[in-house]
């Protein structure tokens, strides 16, 4: 029976190894470094193909007997989410009714089978090998998620964990996958567990030569129901390349990008969205097609619009409720549907619920019962998203990014936000803050009143001795005149107010150079010129209208630079 | 033709009763052989048909009954049989099998026969174990075709690599004896040995078990004054005889590769194969007192005035082996030993060991890598004299060659800074012990530098 080999975006699985082509290397190379290691990096940039290559590719060098794999993402806690699995797989931390010697360790020596304590980790991993026998793989996809989304804490606690992973006996590897741009991020893990960096692999995007593999691979096999015009391969190899890299000519392109095109491709042939007639690529039917920045803004532009005909709403709407599943970075972010209703006061529940499970059906949004989260199908959808979204809704985001940077730095690297950044916060109260975010905020706070309690009283301090010196000065002079001596006593208080001129100042030099004086205080009685909140007398614009101006700029100056070029 | 219309098939399995469909009537018997022969002599029928198999009742017994049903599981069998034939040599086994002597079929509850399985798989030397576990782990995988082929090729495995691992350790033994001349080896023996060597196909287990015999009887002949390398060998003379009940299992596992070749296996070979693989290695117990290392890196230190040490760095061999660099073994001892070398010693560290490099090897070792790529002698490829190792973890083949890289004009020192070239070094190193023990111990049948 012949069957469809595009993946669209999901990542090809054991189960997809008859149409994975183009990898052959990279497999023999991961294949080559599990027995070398037990702890495996695996790392390039997003849209390389890493989860396929491992979840597809590797797994398929084993036999069923030798690869029992636990595929885990964060999900809302990592160490949360690796529990879990373990516990999905047979490691239950909790006691049966089996006797209790079975649970002793007699795997040492055979001649010195003394029991020995294990670790309840370590019992885990026991119970989850005495269920299958099989060698376990940890696979821990979108590794970066802990960092983009983590705190220190959850962070920490893996490290731990993974350190811990390492010294059990049962035959136990661990697999990280992580986008490029995060391995900086590792730096603390790389010193708690050396081990890290030693393997690894950089999975390459897609050359010209991989795609030609990929096209030619999948229209040769008698299973798949894409075949492409006979003698034509090259060309349309070539074609396809060139649509997806566009005008940049860059030497590689990104597999999503190749497997939303050749979907677009075969739509286009056959209209057939249950994806089971045969087609044939054809050189024509490729040159009507657009280019890979097209089809992926059509394909989310037309999923959106029909969607908001289908529900009745507007457009706008659909993008709002799309947009906390994509950082600010534009990449992906895991949400519960009780994570994500949590930021929408203002929409009825139910509709956000069936524009969830629109998005879902339509395979832009991806549903993982295991962990019950809702995500963007891929990061190349969560650019074209990303690019959709308002100025000010990037602005709220930075701000918000701001405060999970500074809570998720050391306590004594972070600074605490100004009074300035404090205000602007106020505005963030419908978003969901962590208890770290929470507590930095109140600590800065404190921070911020404490700093204005101290000044009230240096100023309070400085006035008060300013006045006993005169008070002083005036009973000096009072007595010279009482006692007849006015020439001593005009020149004793002409010194003395030298001396107190002097010494205001030079009170007033020491206190700046360790503590600068602040501008007087100013009272909020002005008005941002662009939303009209109140503002500190003296501002033009507030600090939320402040940073969408600065970003209008930035872009303008993009633009100006992009039409000079 | 008649018999095919005529059997009687079996609808579903209880503990104690067989739902049966019997000339479109189905009726329910007692879940035993008898009933069910009787059923069938009623019936003038000769055979049953269970989840989609036809089975012939003449070659159904009791103790394959359960099996056919589902009642018993895979590896149950070996499972009871291994525990008790380790009970002498493996303390962990005594204490089992005093803990579920008062348990009557143990061997079918689960929590109880895992324990037991894990007891096999961490007892048995070194790869064997790990082959082990690997069985275990194909007998709880879901009922399919691909399960009972598999099952039966790892039992034959198991066996297959077992006689492996005895037969080297004993050529390696013979060829250190025969540093030291004269030795008496026969024509005959001679031209085993160089059989074994020089064979361009994987030999078949009666092929490795006539080894097996004729390296006792070289060992066994006082004249050659040689000691058994693992003593128990010694003691096997009686089961090496002709027609010995091991010879037996030889032959009946030789049997199963044939049918497996010739895809004619069903779930009764299944039985059979775990039947025979636990009545070979109810003869090969003794393994369970032997460990195996990979020496991965041996330093030297000489305090002055002191007397000299070595650190050695390897890797123990086993289920429970790790691959990264900080779960190797540290052993300092007085004493070195042979570098790049996998080790098949007693106890718990190897005071006395045998060294079964060249033919079976640790390709991560030579090639400069953390992790255990333990790989055994296969054949020689005859078209350019590389070596063939498999690989157990897959039994896929790792090719040996020789580069040469090492000329006689070359500067060793300038040689040994470049990694890559370490590399090529140990690997032709290995090429050339592997002919060297060849020319010395199969005699000069086969230039190697003619190929």
């Amino acid at each position: 029976m012949q069957k469809y080999p595009f993946k669209f975006l999901d990542a090809y699985t054991r189960e997809d190894s008859e149409f994975f082509f183009g990898r052959e290397a990279e497999i023999e190379q991961l294949y080559e470094m599990i027995f070398q290691t037990d702890l495996l990096l695996v790392y390039g940039f997003s849209g390389t193909g890493k989860t396929s290559l491992i979840q597809c590719g590797l797994a398929s060098k084993f036999q069923s007997h030798d690869w029992l794999a636990l595929n885990i993402r964060r999900g809302g806690n990592l160490n949360a989410s690796f529990e879990k699995a373990l516990q999905d797989a047979g490691g239950s931390a909790e006691a049966d009714d089996a006797p209790d010697w079975l649970d002793e360790d007699w795997s040492g020596s055979p001649q010195s089978p003394a029991p020995r304590q294990d670790s309840p980790l370590a019992r885990r991993f026991k119970a989850v090998y005495l269920r299958h026998f099989k060698p376990l793989y940890l696979i821990f996809d979108q590794f970066e998620e802990l960092y983009i989304l983590g705190d220190r804490a959850e962070q920490d606690q893996f490290v731990q964990t993974v350190r811990e992973i390492l010294r059990v006996e049962q035959p136990v590897k661990i697999i990280l996958s992580i986008r490029e741009e995060y391995l900086g991020y590792l730096y603390d893990f790389e010193r708690a567990v050396p081990e890290l960096l030693r393997k690894k692999l950089r999975v390459e995007p897609m050359n010209l030569d991989k795609v030609n593999t990929v096209i030619r691979g999948v229209g040769s096999r008698n299973t798949s129901n894409v075949r492409l015009q006979s003698g034509e391969e090259d060309a349309i190899a070539q074609g396809i390349f060139d649509k997806i890299r566009g005008d940049e000519k860059t030497l590689s392109i990104q597999l999503p990008y190749l497997q939303v095109f050749l979907d677009k491709l075969y739509l286009q042939i056959t209209h057939d969205e249950t994806r089971q007639t045969a087609a044939t690529f054809t050189r024509a039917a490729l040159d009507q097609m657009g280019g890979i920045g097209d089809v992926l803004r059509d394909f989310l532009d037309e999923q959106v619009l029909l969607i908001a005909r289908q529900l009745d709403q507007k457009t706008d709407t659909l993008w709002q409720i799309l947009s906390p599943f994509v950082t600010l970075d534009g990449t992906k972010e895991p949400l519960t549907a009780d994570e994500h209703q949590a930021r929408f006061s203002s929409l009825p529940a139910a509709l956000v619920s069936d524009v969830l499970q629109a998005f879902a059906q339509k395979r832009i949004l991806r549903y993982t019962e295991k962990d019950e989260r809702y995500e963007i199908a891929h990061d190349s959808l969560a650019r074209q998203i990303h690019a959709k979204r308002s100025d000010e809704e990037i602005a709220l985001l930075e701000v918000q990014r701001l405060i999970k940077g500074q809570a998720l730095m050391k306590a004594e690297a972070r600074a605490l936000f100004t009074e300035k950044q404090l205000d602007f916060i106020g505005y963030l109260s419908k978003f969901n803050l962590l208890t770290a975010e929470k507590d930095l905020i109140e600590e800065s706070r404190r921070a911020v009143e404490a700093e204005k309690k101290r000044k009230r009283w240096q100023r309070n301090g400085l006035i008060a001795a300013v006045i006993l010196i005169i008070l002083a000065l005036s009973g000096l002079a009072a007595w010279a005149l009482q006692q007849q001596v006015a020439k001593e006593a005009l020149m004793l208080s002409a010194m003395l107010s030298a001396i107190l001129v002097v010494a205001y100042f030079a009170w007033k030099g020491f206190i700046a150079s360790i503590d600068p004086l602040p501008p007087p205080e100013k009272t909020k009685d002005a008005k941002c010129t662009q939303c009209g909140v109140t503002i500190p007398t003296g501002e033009d614009l507030c600090f939320h209208c402040e940073i969408i101006a600065y970003r209008k700029a930035k872009k303008e100056k993009r633009e100006k630079a992009k039409q000079d070029k | 033709m008649a018999l095919e219309t005529q059997h009687i098939i079996i609808q579903g399995v209880a503990d104690d009763t067989l739902t049966v469909l019997v000339n479109g009537q189905v009726q329910e018997i007692r879940n035993q052989l008898a009933e069910l022969k009787a059923l069938l002599s009623e019936q003038k029928s000769q055979s049953i048909q269970y989840a989609d198999k036809i089975y012939n009742i003449g070659h159904i017994d009791e103790a394959n009954f359960g099996f056919v049903t589902g009642k018993k599981a895979f590896n149950e069998t070996l499972t009871r049989r291994l525990t008790e034939a380790m009970k002498p040599v493996s303390l962990s086994a005594e204490r089992f099998l005093e803990k579920v002597q008062a348990i009557p079929g143990w061997e079918s509850q689960l929590r109880i026969s895992d324990k037991a399985k894990e007891i096999i798989a961490y007892s048995f030397v070194g790869v064997i174990g790990i082959q082990l576990s690997k069985l275990m782990a194909i007998g709880k995988e879901d009922m399919s075709e691909a399960k009972q082929r598999k099952y039966i090729e790892k039992c034959l495995q198991i066996a297959s690599r077992s006689l492996d691992l005895l037969c080297f350790a004993l050529i390696s033994r013979l060829w250190d004896a025969a540093q030291q001349p004269p030795h008496n080896l026969s024509a005959a023996q001679q031209a085993q040995i160089a059989r074994r060597l020089d064979e361009a196909f994987e030999p078949s287990l009666p092929d490795q078990f006539e080894l097996l015999c004729t390296l006792h009887e070289i060992f066994s002949q006082p004249e050659n004054g040689l000691t058994f390398p693992i003593p128990e060998l010694g003691d096997l003379g009686k089961a090496l005889e002709d027609g010995s009940s091991f010879q037996q299992t030889i032959r009946h596992l030789h049997a199963l590769n044939e049918k497996l070749d010739k895809a004619q296996y069903d779930l009764l070979d299944c039985f059979e194969a775990e039947t025979q693989l636990a009545a070979f290695l109810e003869q090969l117990s003794f393994l369970v007192s032997y460990r195996m290392a990979s020496i991965k890196h041996i330093g030297y230190s000489q305090v002055r005035h002191a007397d000299p040490g070595y650190l050695h760095r390897y890797a123990a061999l086993g289920i429970d082996s790790k691959a990264h660099i900080d779960a190797e073994k540290i052993y300092y001892t007085p004493r070195t030993a042979h570098t790049d070398a996998v080790l098949l010693y007693r106890g718990d560290l190897y005071h006395e060991y045998i060294n079964l490099s060249p033919f079976v090897i640790d390709y991560n070792a030579l090639t400069g890598e953390h992790g255990a790529k333990i790989c055994f002698y296969r054949s020689l490829d005859i078209s350019d004299s590389t070596l063939e190792y498999l690989f157990l973890e897959d039994n896929s083949l790792v090719r040996v060659e020789k580069k040469g890289i090492l000329k006689p004009d070359s500067d060793f020192n300038e040689l040994m800074m470049s990694p890559e070239n370490r590399k090529v070094l140990n690997l032709d190193n290995v090429v050339d012990q592997f002919r060297e023990a060849r020319r010395c111990l199969g005699g000069e049948t086969l230039n190697f530098d003619d190929l």
